[in-house]
């Protein structure tokens, strides 16, 4: 082989590398007056390809670049020939002249072959893409295809604003759009091969912010937020084109079903585990998150001791708070009062608990005035007893006269000091209200 | 026993040892006194002399109290008191309670043995007289604290401390939520009885949480709550459950009658009336997988019976669907496949005569039949009745428009058994009623003449002769005969007169309802000779009458037992005369209805008085 050759090869790599496709043409139209055909042909294939890369390449245009190409090679012979026949008559200077010649040739050749079977390039991947996401979904998961679709995903989130042209389109989910505020668990029965599972990572997760700008980094929760910032940046932001809502316009493809899978190790919306729920959207994946695996760091301020993990349910939780008006004798409150009665369903020796406001206002209204000191004694009981003992505290030496009127009662026998809830706590016992030995109660009092 | 107590009374006289009932032994005189089923006889008996009131005082397990006065030392006597009754105590309240424990020697014994309390209407309880008495009553088996329309969720706190309970009577209580309900359902387990009528304030959550904590349940009865299917449900797994009386419940629908069908196996009563919501072939798929069936009432839910309902049921007693169209040969049916039916109701069923002889000539048993506004029935239908069915206790026969004397007839002389006849709106004559007379044991008659009835009647226990404008004094006055009258209804009778009033109240001194409604010729002097007389009345309506400031002031303070009174429409009474009448009252009365233009005049002190100790004041 001639030596030059190889130089010429690596110089025409050189060239390629460093000159755009625009003067590579222009070099070739210096060259050559064939060029141009070709040209023409290459600008019709070229705006196919990138306008709609999922439109099959046109077979007969390549047919007819590769048959130029080959006519172009056979003069290219022709001449090298001619330069090799000619050798021994010609100088260096003409021998210099003829051997840039040809290199430019060449290269206009290679970079016609390149631009050619770039035109081809877009077609090829998305067949070779969608053939390989058939294959996935026996429920094994390739990790690594996992990966390159959750960067993908990420990334044409993150570029939102910019012209992807799609290497691999996967359109993004946004997830402002979702309707179901949590994770609910509908059970859905879905067959395992029938939906695609995608799993974030933690840090994706709990990120705040989904979309940035791209000129100064600011992160916004939502696209449409971000597109109102990039307004600030330039005229070119503020054309409808550029604040439309990115690919509104296409319809979404019939793509499979996604799931979504919970990142933490032995949680049962891991796709690992045995007996897998998938979530259903990434908000779900969020807030499951959040509420399983974080600590609940928001605290409701007014009963300071229900803590939650998501705002919104803390949000929902103050809503409630302090209006829980269904007692267990557990202690347990409630705020229906059909939880009340199926936590009581549910535990032996459980009584709902009448709040003691409600006692309390029903006592003040009896007790007013009159204390019966021989009822103080009563008071010393230690363990809680229906405070309905008072009345048989009543010694018989009492005057009668007393009884005359209803409010006779005494106040330390009265009802306001019906327990808090603690005292309901080892309900085993308190539940029943009069013990058997309170029976008696009369006659224990007096032999005191 | 009538005779007993006078001519006990006689040797009382004489002398004590001569009688021998005085020498027979303890043992067999207390024998004797457990023969004595009546009330009255009992009271003759221990009103002979004191070895006789003592012995009635050992074996006297029953006590209905009337007043409070002496009670603590004569419960303290009474050795073997099971069942207490204060129901038509007048003033039984938290502080009469109070009294009663403080002052017997405690520990309290009599209480002990006490096994069933009755405390219906005693609205003057509140949680703490209710929570002492079930306290002191340890061995407390049956509670009825209906319409006590005070108590509340507090209340049923303190029943629940009764856990030995089998029988709780919980009607129209308000106030008693499911929360109340829960803590009885959750304490006492050994419920039997459970009559939870008019209970507004529990829903499915504390009768599914009843169904599923008290096993034991037989007798339950939710009529008038809101409950639905979800709580029948639950119902229907209860093994042990006879009876269920679900009337008007609105939300009872077919679903509910297919729980039952699948459910409660020992099913054997079943009250569905009035819930509108029901098909019939639900209903007979019931009536087809329960063969234990006793009793069935399905009044008003279906507009007709289909002609291919077919009942087989050697075991059905009571069979009621009244407002249904039925078919004579459906009729005919149930009478040759149901022969052991006892009553049947069929009010407004609008059939034949060929139905109801077909029915009866199978049925020879029937004692209670309710034929209400059976519009096309003759008197062939009610001689065939009379003929087939000799043991007939009661006929409601209201609005039969063709039936005459004949019928009449045929009844007085085939059954003598009969007690209760509804002849309103039925166009009787005295004839008519001569005949009927001959049948000793009437006790609820609606018409206009008297004499026969009373000669004839002797036990006559409740009459209404209302509107009934040509009886005069003279006929009241054939009333003052009947010594067992109960109940008397003379609403609107304008010729009725004090005169009247003065013979009836001396004769009926048992009278302890009466309606005077719209007597207008009645003067203070019938009213006072009435508050002298009755000293049994508990209710009483004055409204429309004539009766002055004095007269009611004298009338309300003198009839102690007096516990409802109506007094609306009263022309010659002022509002002072209202509030001085009130006032000597006040700690008696649980109902009072009084003028809707009183409201703003009367004294608001007053109502608040009333309504302290119990009373509910209704406003017309």
């Amino acid at each position: 082989m001639d030596p030059d050759k190889g130089v010429a090869a690596d110089s025409w790599s050189l060239l390629f590398s460093e000159m755009d496709s625009d003067s590579l043409y222009g070099s070739g139209r210096q060259f050559s007056g064939l060029d141009y055909p070709f040209r023409a042909q290459v600008s019709d294939v070229n705006p196919q390809a990138q306008g709609s890369g999922e439109k099959d390449w046109d077979s007969r245009t390549i047919l007819s670049n590769l048959s130029f190409l080959e006519k172009k090679i056979h003069q290219l012979q022709d001449l090298v020939h001619v330069v090799v026949g000619r050798r021994d008559y010609v100088t260096d200077d003409i021998l210099l002249q003829q051997q840039q010649l040809i290199t430019a040739d060449l290269t206009s050749i290679i970079v016609q072959l390149i631009s050619t079977a770039g035109s081809l390039l877009p077609s090829v991947k998305k067949h070779i893409f969608s053939s390989e996401r058939s294959s996935i979904g026996g429920g094994e998961l390739n990790h690594q295809k996992d990966v390159v679709l959750q960067q993908s995903n990420s990334v044409s989130k993150v570029e939102d604003q910019s012209d992807s042209k799609g290497f691999v389109q996967t359109d993004p989910v946004e997830d402002h759009e979702m309707k179901s505020d949590d994770d609910v668990d509908d059970m859905e029965s879905l067959t395992p091969g029938s939906y695609q599972i995608l799993q974030l990572e933690k840090e994706e997760i709990l990120a705040p912010h989904t979309h940035f700008c791209m000129i100064c980094g600011k992160g916004f929760k939502r696209d449409a937020n971000l597109r109102m910032h990039m307004r600030g940046h330039g005229d070119e932001y503020k054309t409808p084109a550029a604040l439309a809502k990115p690919n509104k316009e296409s319809p979404p493809e019939p793509v499979l079903l996604r799931r979504y899978s919970c990142p933490y190790a032995g949680c049962k919306r891991n796709k690992d585990h045995k007996k897998f729920q998938p979530l259903k959207t990434i908000l779900c994946v969020k807030n499951h998150y959040k509420r399983t695996h974080c600590d609940k760091t928001y605290m409701c301020s007014r009963c300071n001791s229900k803590k939650f993990s998501v705002i919104a349910d803390l949000k929902t939780h103050e809503k409630h708070c302090g209006r829980d008006k269904w007692l267990c004798s557990c202690g347990t409150t409630f705020s229906r009062k059909d939880k009340l009665f199926g936590h009581i369903g549910l535990f032996q020796g459980h009584t709902p608990v009448i709040p003691a406001e409600e006692i309390k206002g029903y006592s003040a209204t009896l007790d007013q005035q009159h204390c019966n000191e021989a009822a103080n004694t009563k008071v010393e009981q230690p363990e809680f007893k229906c405070n309905l003992d008072a009345i048989d505290v009543e010694g018989p030496a009492d005057d009668s006269t007393r009884y005359a009127s209803p409010l006779f009662f005494d106040k330390n026998g009265s009802y306001q000091d019906f327990p808090p809830r603690t005292q309901f706590e080892d309900c085993g016992s308190s539940f029943s209200f009069f013990t058997a030995r309170d029976g008696y109660y009369a006659g224990s009092s007096n032999t005191e | 026993m009538r005779h007993f107590s006078v001519s006990g009374s006689a040797v009382a006289m004489v002398g004590r040892s001569a009688h021998i009932l005085t020498l027979l032994p303890d043992e067999l005189i207390l024998r004797i006194i457990s023969f004595l089923d009546e009330e009255t006889d009992r009271k003759s008996f221990r009103c002979v002399c004191r070895d006789f009131y003592r012995l009635d005082s050992l074996c006297r397990e029953h006590i209905r109290v009337l007043r409070l006065d002496f009670v603590e030392s004569l419960f303290s006597k009474l050795g073997s008191l099971t069942s207490l009754d204060f129901s038509v105590c007048p003033r039984f309240d938290d502080a009469a309670v109070a009294q009663l424990f403080s002052h017997s020697s405690p520990p309290c014994i009599w209480t002990r043995s006490v096994r069933k309390l009755t405390l219906a209407r005693c609205s003057g309880l509140t949680l703490r007289g209710l929570g002492v008495m079930v306290k002191n009553c340890v061995s407390l088996d049956s509670l009825d604290i209906s319409y006590c329309y005070g108590l509340g969720d507090l209340e049923a706190t303190a029943l629940s401390c009764a856990v030995g309970l089998r029988e709780l009577i919980l009607d129209q209580c308000l106030n008693i939520s499911d929360v109340g309900l829960a803590k009885i359902a959750l304490s006492c387990v050994k419920l039997e009885t459970l009559s939870i009528k008019w209970c507004f304030g529990v829903t499915d959550l504390a009768v599914v949480l009843l169904s599923k904590k008290c096993a034991e349940l037989k007798h339950l009865d939710l009529s008038y709550t809101k409950i639905t299917s979800n709580s029948l449900r639950w119902i229907s797994k209860i093994g042990k459950l006879e009876s269920l009386r679900s009337l008007s419940c609105g939300s009872v629908d077919d679903i509910c009658l297919h729980y039952i069908r699948d459910g409660c196996p020992s099913l054997q009563v079943l009250d569905i009336s009035r819930c509108d919501k029901l098909s019939f072939p639900a209903l007979a798929s019931v009536v087809k997988t329960h063969n234990d069936l006793v009793e069935l009432q399905a009044n008003y839910c279906f507009s007709e019976i289909p002609v291919n309902f077919i009942c087989y049921s050697n075991k059905l007693k009571v069979f009621s669907i009244d407002g249904a169209q039925v078919s004579s040969p459906t009729l005919k049916s149930l009478g040759q496949n149901c022969k052991k039916l006892i009553e049947i109701g069929l009010g407004k069923c609008r059939f034949t005569d060929d139905g109801i002889m077909g029915l009866v000539s199978g049925c020879p048993d029937l004692k209670i039949l309710n034929l209400t506004c059976c519009y096309a029935l003759s008197d062939i239908a009610i001689c065939s009745i009379a003929e087939s069915c000799k043991a007939l206790v009661s006929l409601r026969l209201e609005c039969c428009k063709f039936i005459t004397e004949w019928s009449l007839y045929h009844l007085g002389s085939c059954c003598s058994f009969l007690r209760d006849v509804d002849l309103t709106d039925c166009v009787i004559n005295d004839t008519g009623l001569k005949y009927l007379s001959k049948c000793s044991r009437c006790y609820n008659i609606g018409d206009n003449s008297l004499a026969s009835l009373c000669y004839g009647c002797r036990k006559l226990q409740k009459l209404i002769i209302s509107y009934c404008e040509s009886v005069t004094d003279k006929g009241i006055s054939f009333l003052s005969y009947l010594d067992e009258l109960v109940d008397l209804e003379l609403r609107g009778l304008l010729r009725f007169s004090s005169n009247g009033l003065l013979r009836l109240v001396a004769g009926c001194r048992r009278l302890s309802r009466l309606d005077l409604k719209h007597c207008p010729n009645i003067d203070d002097s019938g009213f006072l000779a009435m508050a002298y007389y009755s000293k049994n009345l508990q209710q009483i309506n004055l409204s429309c009458s004539a009766i002055s400031n004095a007269g009611l002031r004298i009338v309300m303070g003198n009839l102690t037992c007096l516990q409802d009174a109506k007094l609306v429409n009263l022309s010659n009474v002022t509002v002072d005369g209202i509030e001085v009448a009130l006032r000597v009252c006040c700690s008696r009365l649980k109902k009072l209805k009084l003028a809707a233009s009183l409201q703003l005049v009367i004294s608001y002190e007053l109502i608040n008085i009333l309504e302290a100790k119990g009373c509910r004041v209704r406003w017309i």
